[in-house]
């Protein structure tokens, strides 16, 4: 199984916000001979997201899939290259003050709107002001900026009110998308974007909602970094449908469930599959026992640790195409630790021992809202979990009422899948109190210190120390209890790879290349 | 329906009959018992099945057919989909029951309401059509936040959305049967309207409303299937929507896991449909066996012995009609009928003696399960039993010609007077349209129609009983026919108008020079008109002569009864009128309904 | 009759009226999860509170009710909360894609349903049975299955037709013939089932009445009453159903839309419900009324030139 991922680029990419039938498994098997039509020459390349990207106004840049489209029109100050390294993009160079909370940002020379507009300093500045001041994710993400100034045409220095390891890659995605501060103004900036990127918005060939095309700038100045002329992206909330695109040629490159691999591996297609992209994981969130006495106890968050048997939930419901892990982080990412996935093996003899230990020998219920992306993995869940005697009610929560389900610390404990993403990232999600991924406010003077240890780390292999004592204080605390993570497949027609290895989340059309 | 024909007799025994026919019915008997098959499996499902819905087992992912304990494997996440299947069941039969209870309890409370009470009926309509204009689908998703995906509650408004239907049903039947002679009667002995309407008019529409349910309960299980399809609904409650949906994602690996829901959703939806047809069929007295519209079984005409010159003669005719048994139940047995050319034959019986029957085997028109197992009928010695279709097609209008009864139920509602008059002209000598058109006018203008172009224009719910059957008798004689058959041409039209059409007919008659055999249970127009008498009675004849014979000495002891008869006729009618029972025009006008 | 059609289409705006107040008021509370929705992840309430308020969505409910009430009238329909699209754009967009489907599978079926259902009550025998039991095969196979087995024959193995997508028919009509072809078969199998046994049904009634008999007397051929008097007098409960069908095929055409992955109006309007995308439900809420008031006075219309008796003006 694979799942199209929203990883946690930035703080909103929680996978539950994407399209419906995400997890939905399909299946590969007949098959036979079938190759695709000679695909789609390798000038152009036609891919599949699953839910629209919305408005193009970059202070409501979506994260996840929405990317392949809104990346490719809009240049942004840094970029996450396939290795999962911040790399210098529309800005040459990004530099600390010592006190790490000045930023500075030496743009590119001669970069240009496709309006003719310069790419400068005050472009870039009237972007990052109106991501800032627009309430939203963005704001949120920024939150750290005091002040942003365009020192000179291009230069911008980024002064913020506290030291914040985040910020980098936050800058590193949608929130530095760069605008021509004239469209911005337009009524029509929702829908028509003027482009900074390699790629402009082809409004004649493009169906809002259900297809978009996009054509090259052969005057953007990293044009050679984009082998494709043309880009398509078809919004294709049906995983069966993009297999049956794919096999039809009528897409060259997607993202498929596991169990699809076989069959389009034997019609001719290349697969590439990643290990882990996003991570599926029961949130134990409610740390005092507050609503659920229970899980107030370290032993029983313990116990449900050990409830899961990873490794064959992994080869059985994934396929393979997963890993069984207990942390939250990306195993290609600093914070990984090998060893604390072997601290809570699949016992429920011993899950039910600590639970009797904590006092709770018969177990206990629990309500758990019921997503539509989280269901095709809530009976196995349930399942193991009543297994050590926690019995679980689903309750079904509509899509637009999830974050508000989470946020208000209605459900003490709850089951998600998220996206890998930088490490700072995702401890800035897992941890800002108030908010669907910490509802019940946890905090702890501990790990509030190592985050402040990581944010103030001008070294970064300090960096690199506090972001792995964080993820052990998770573990050892037992605040999650992860259970695997989810890979993906990627499948190109002839002619099209995709180049990363999962150390990325990341979505960018820059992954793909081309190839004989 | 004319009141002679055997299948349209009203059934004495009918109500009692309703069941057995429903038993007889193999559409009703075979989807009832599917149904109940799949309710009683869905009911069992704790017994049959060795997991439950929600059990999953990491060692039966995409398990197949057969593996122990999982007789139709396991889904995408471990689960038994045998035991899925079965839930599946009751969760589609509580949607059923959800849904179409909701809807009827709206609807006939409405409709009883709307229907009865007049001032009460803008009011109500204006509601249902309010509701009929919303979006159902949008609306039950819209509301997904306040039911919190509970497919009960959501049936329960899909009940609402569905309620229109039967609201529309019941109001019409309600306004349609409340001024009928019943409800009267019950309001002069004294009935509260709540009684009223409790016990006559809930028994009226009783029929047209459990057909709808059937139907209710097909479309709730749909719209069930088609939500949790969508994925919308816990993931917990089984579901063949969310079995298909999960079968569909998992299609190359394992095809069979979308085949089992939607087979068991098909066969579901697709018996309740059919057996809403077939109780519909049963209750509404049709059966809907459609059979070739001009296919007349018909025996060899039998050797003749008579080679008499007489215009028509009938021999030894038999009609049979098949009982549902499968056996042919005689209605004509061997009759035997003379008309010489420009003579007037008068075939007089009871309702159901077989005279329209005879009438009918003469014109070629006899309904199509009808069969002529012997006998001869030739005119001008030519042999008609045994003509194609197209050869008879020659005949009519031209040679034979035809005045029914019912002038009303004879003409086409939906074309004007005039065309259907000019149709028949012209197919029968193929006169050019302006000539058909003025010979028309002209043919009005001479059976007394006051305005020809006016009638002519008019659709046949503009003019009179009266006015229609001059129109008929019109059509009849447009070719000049050498021998008409007028079937009861007076019986259903006002006492003063039948002296007028009998005095047309008469004249007519001496004006063309045709032969008429008439056909009527009314000695009175018989003595007005006819030369000659057969009197018929189940089936036979038992009795001819010529007119003054039988009124002065009539032998055989029925036509001394038909005759003493006579001086009652005006007050006693023989022949119900067609949808003459309050019951038959309920059932006529549901039908018209669907 | 003038008068009349402008007495039903007020009505029909009165109706266009209640039915978005009442579902402007069934959407209200859930506004709050609405703007956290567009938010995403990781905000806070007051940041809710506050996008709330910016976008006017903390007024009371019937004064944003008329506000938009006010605009509508003036075709300003809004944009979407969530692309920015204006939305009477979008909302006719995938509504011309469904009609598109719909009325093509609905011309279809009326030929087809008509041919069979006429063939069937005039001839009886072996063609009555051969229609009844594809009729029956209809109402059996759910139209996934059909679509899912036309999809893997006719685009993966032969590759004759798209597997996915849809082409407008302005831009090549050829391409959008393909496009659609698989969705209308699977659309039509249904709708022939239903309408076929409607069309049966009445014509075998009518076919027993009276006035056949005695236009056949007159020497008029079997074909031109069965076609020309009894089809015309069945046609009117047959039209009737097809304006049911016709509505229900408007959401209906839902599922083959998601597994075709065509933008059209059913799955436009599930997405937009889905995401509480109030000015997009309003949109749609709004063309979805009005329509069904057009079918509806149309079909009337049609019904009293067909059947005199019903001529209500």
């Amino acid at each position: 199984m694979s799942i199209s991922p929203r990883p946690l680029q930035r703080r909103s990419r929680i996978l539950t916000a994407t399209a419906a039938a995400a997890l939905l498994m399909t299946a590969a098997c007949g098959g036979g001979s079938d190759s695709p039509d000679a695909s789609p020459s390798a000038e152009k390349l036609a891919i599949a997201i699953q839910a629209p990207p919305s408005s193009f106004e970059v202070t409501r840049l979506d994260g996840g899939q929405a990317a392949y489209v809104w990346a490719s029109v809009y240049d942004t100050l840094l970029y996450t290259d396939e290795k999962g390294q911040i790399q210098p993009n529309a800005a040459e160079s990004y530099t600390y003050s010592e006190d790490r909370k000045t930023l500075t940002f030496k743009l590119r020379a001669g970069m240009a709107f496709s309006s003719g507009a310069p790419v400068n300093a005050a472009a870039a500045k009237a972007s990052l002001d109106a991501v800032r001041t627009t309430p939203g994710l963005g704001q949120s993400n920024l939150a750290s900026i005091d002040s942003v100034e365009a020192a000179d045409d291009l230069t911008v220095v980024v002064k913020l009110k506290e030291p914040d390891d985040s910020l980098v890659p936050y800058l590193a995605g949608g929130s530095s998308a760069i605008a021509d501060p004239a469209a911005m103004k337009q009524p029509d900036a929702a829908t028509n974007p003027v482009a900074s990127g390699p790629y402009t918005l082809d409004k004649g060939a493009t169906v809002s909602g259900s297809s978009y095309t996009l054509k090259k700038r052969e005057d953007y100045w990293n044009a050679a970094a984009y082998p494709f002329e043309t880009i398509q992206v078809k919004v294709m909330p049906d995983r069966a449908a993009v297999v049956n695109a794919l096999r039809a040629g009528e897409l060259n490159a997607g993202s498929v469930d596991s169990s699809q691999v076989e069959t389009l591996k034997s019609a001719g297609l290349r697969i590439e599959q990643i290990k882990a992209s996003s991570v599926a994981t029961l949130f134990l969130a409610d740390r005092e026992g507050d609503k659920l006495e229970p899980l107030g106890d370290l032993k029983v968050r313990q116990a449900i640790n050990m409830a899961f048997d990873r490794a064959k939930l992994v080869q059985t419901v994934l396929r393979g195409t997963g890993m069984p892990t207990a942390q939250l982080f990306n195993p290609k990412g600093r914070a990984y630790d090998a060893a604390l996935d072997e601290l809570y093996p699949y016992d429920p003899a011993a899950a039910k021992k600590l639970l009797a230990e904590a006092g709770y020998a018969q177990g206990f219920e629990v309500t758990m809202p019921s997503f539509v992306t989280t269901k095709p993995l809530e009976p196995v869940i349930a399942q193991s979990l009543a297994d050590i005697g926690v019995k679980v009610t689903w309750e079904s929560v509509p899509l637009q009422q999830q974050f508000t389900a989470l946020g208000s610390a209605k459900y003490p404990m709850y089951f998600g899948i998220y996206g890998l993403d930088h490490d700072p990232l995702l401890v800035d999600t897992y941890t800002a109190p108030g908010t669907p991924t910490n509802p019940f406010k946890s905090a702890d003077p501990e790990l509030t210190k190592l985050i402040g240890d990581a944010d103030k780390a001008g070294d970064p292999a300090e960096a690199d120390e506090a972001y792995k004592k964080i993820n052990q204080f998770f573990v050892k605390n037992a605040w999650f209890a992860p259970v695997m993570d989810i890979g993906m497949s990627w499948v190109t027609a002839k002619g099209i790879t995709y180049l990363g290895d999962g150390s990325s989340a990341a979505i960018s059309i820059r992954y793909f290349g081309t190839s004989d | 329906m004319t009141a002679e024909t055997p299948t349209g007799r009203p059934d004495p025994r009918r109500r009692r009959s309703t069941a057995h026919k429903l038993l007889r019915d193999p559409q009703a008997v075979v989807t009832a018992g599917l149904l109940l098959f799949i309710v009683a499996m869905g009911l069992l499902a704790p017994l049959l099945a060795s997991h439950g819905p929600n059990e999953s087992s990491l060692d039966h992912i995409d398990a197949g057919i057969g593996t122990p304990d999982y007789p139709l494997g396991g889904d995408h996440s471990g689960r038994d989909i045998w035991a899925r299947l079965l839930h599946s069941i009751n969760t589609s039969v509580v949607s059923a029951l959800i849904g179409a209870s909701i809807a009827l309890i709206v609807g006939v409370a409405a409709g009883l309401v709307g229907g009865y009470y007049d001032r009460a009926r803008s009011a109500t309509e204006w509601t249902f059509s309010l509701v009929m204009t919303f979006p159902g689908l949008l609306l039950l998703i819209v509301l997904m936040p306040l039911t919190g995906g509970d497919f009960r509650i959501t049936m329960a408004i899909f009940g609402v959305l569905l309620s229109p239907g039967i609201y529309r049903i019941v109001r019409n039947q309600v306004v349609g049967v409340k001024n009928e002679l019943f409800v009267d009667a019950a309001r002069v002995s004294g009935l509260t309207d709540r009684r009223i309407l409790a016990r006559h008019v809930l028994f009226a529409v009783r029929g047209p409303v459990i057909i709808a349910t059937a139907f209710l309960c097909g479309s709730s299980i749909g719209v069930q299937a088609g939500l949790a399809f969508l994925g919308v609904g816990p993931a917990t409650v089984p579901s063949f929507g969310s079995m298909a949906a999960e079968g569909f994602q998992n299609l190359y690996i394992a095809p069979l896991q979308v085949v089992w829901p939607s087979l068991v959703l098909g066969t579901m939806t697709a018996s309740l449909v059919l057996l809403g047809n077939a109780l519909r069929d049963t209750l509404e007295g049709a059966t809907r066996r459609p059979s070739k519209v001009a296919a007349l079984k018909a025996a060899k005409a039998s050797a003749v012995d008579d080679a008499s010159s007489a215009l028509l003669v009938v021999q030894d005719l038999a009609i049979a009609y098949p009982t549902p048994s499968g056996e042919l139940n005689e209605v004509v047995s061997g009759v035997d009928l003379r008309l010489e050319a420009g003579e007037t034959l008068g075939l007089v019986g009871e309702s159901g003696s077989g005279k329209t029957q005879t009438a009918f085997a003469v014109l070629g028109v006899l309904p199509p399960e009808a069969v002529i197992t012997r006998g001869s009928i030739r005119l001008d010695g030519r042999e008609l039993l045994g003509l194609k279709e197209s050869e008879l097609r020659g005949l009519r209008g031209r040679t034979i010609a035809y005045i029914p009864q019912e002038p009303m139920s004879n003409l086409d509602p939906s074309a004007t007077v005039g065309s259907q008059l000019v149709e028949g002209l012209r197919a029968a000598s193929g006169v050019s349209r302006q000539e058909a058109r003025e010979r028309v006018l002209a043919l009005l203008a001479r059976v007394g129609i006051p305005d020809p172009e006016h009638t002519f224009g008019s659709y046949p719910h503009q003019i009179s009983g009266g006015m229609a059957q001059r129109v008929l008798i019109a059509g009849a004689v447009a070719c000049r026919p050498v021998l008409l058959i007028a079937d009861e041409p007076t019986t259903a039209l006002d006492v003063t108008v039948q002296a007028e059409i009998l005095d047309l007919l008469r004249d007519l008659q001496e004006e063309m020079g045709m032969a008429v055999l008439l056909v009527t249970h009314n000695f009175g127009v018989v003595a007005d008109i006819c030369d000659r008498i057969a009197v018929m009675r189940d089936g036979r004849v038992v009795e001819t002569g010529t007119s003054l014979e039988i009124f002065r000495e009539a032998r055989h002891p029925y036509t001394r009864m038909l005759l003493d008869s006579v001086l009652d006729e005006e007050t006693v009618r023989t022949d119900p009128p067609a949808a003459a029972s309050p019951m038959a025009a309920v059932a006529e006008s549901a039908g018209k309904e669907k | 009759m003038l008068l009349y059609v402008i007495r039903r289409l007020v009505s029909g705006l009165v109706l266009a009226v209640l039915v978005t107040l009442i579902t402007f008021l069934l959407l209200a509370p859930s506004f709050d999860g609405i703007v956290s929705n567009r938010i995403g992840i990781g905000v806070t309430s007051e940041a809710v509170r506050a996008l709330k308020a910016d976008m006017g969505l903390d007024r009371p409910v019937l004064v944003q009710y008329l506000d938009w009430l006010s605009d509508a009238v003036r075709g300003d329909l809004g944009v979407s909360f969530f692309s920015g699209e204006a939305v009477g754009h979008t909302v006719g967009q995938h509504l011309g894609v469904t009609l598109s489907i719909v009325v093509v599978t609905l011309l279809l079926t009326v030929a087809v349903s008509v041919t069979l259902g006429v063939l069937a009550a005039s001839r009886g025998g072996a063609v009555d049975r051969i229609t009844q039991a594809a009729s029956l095969t209809g109402h059996l196979v759910p139209n996934l299955l059909i679509a899912i087995a036309l999809v893997y024959l006719l685009a993966i193995r032969l590759k004759l037709l798209p597997a996915t997508g849809f082409t407008p028919v302005t831009e090549d009509p050829a391409a959008w013939a393909r496009s659609i072809t698989i969705p209308v078969i699977a659309l039509l199998v249904a709708s022939v089932a239903g309408l076929t046994a409607q069309v049966r049904g009445t014509m075998i009634d009518e076919l027993r009445k009276d006035y056949v008999r005695t236009l056949r007397t007159r020497g008029i051929s079997t074909r031109a009453v069965v076609l020309r008097h009894a089809l015309r007098n069945a046609a009117g409960p047959a039209l009737t159903v097809l304006s049911f069908e016709f509505v229900a095929l408007l959401g209906g055409a839902l599922i083959v839309e998601k597994v075709f992955a065509i933008p059209g109006f059913g799955s436009y309007a599930f997405d937009a419900s889905l995401q509480g995308d109030v000015p997009v439900i309003m949109g749609i809420t709004l063309f979805a009324v009005l329509l069904v008031v057009t079918i509806n006075l149309a079909v009337d219309l049609v019904n009293g030139w067909l059947n005199p008796k019903a001529r209500i003006f």
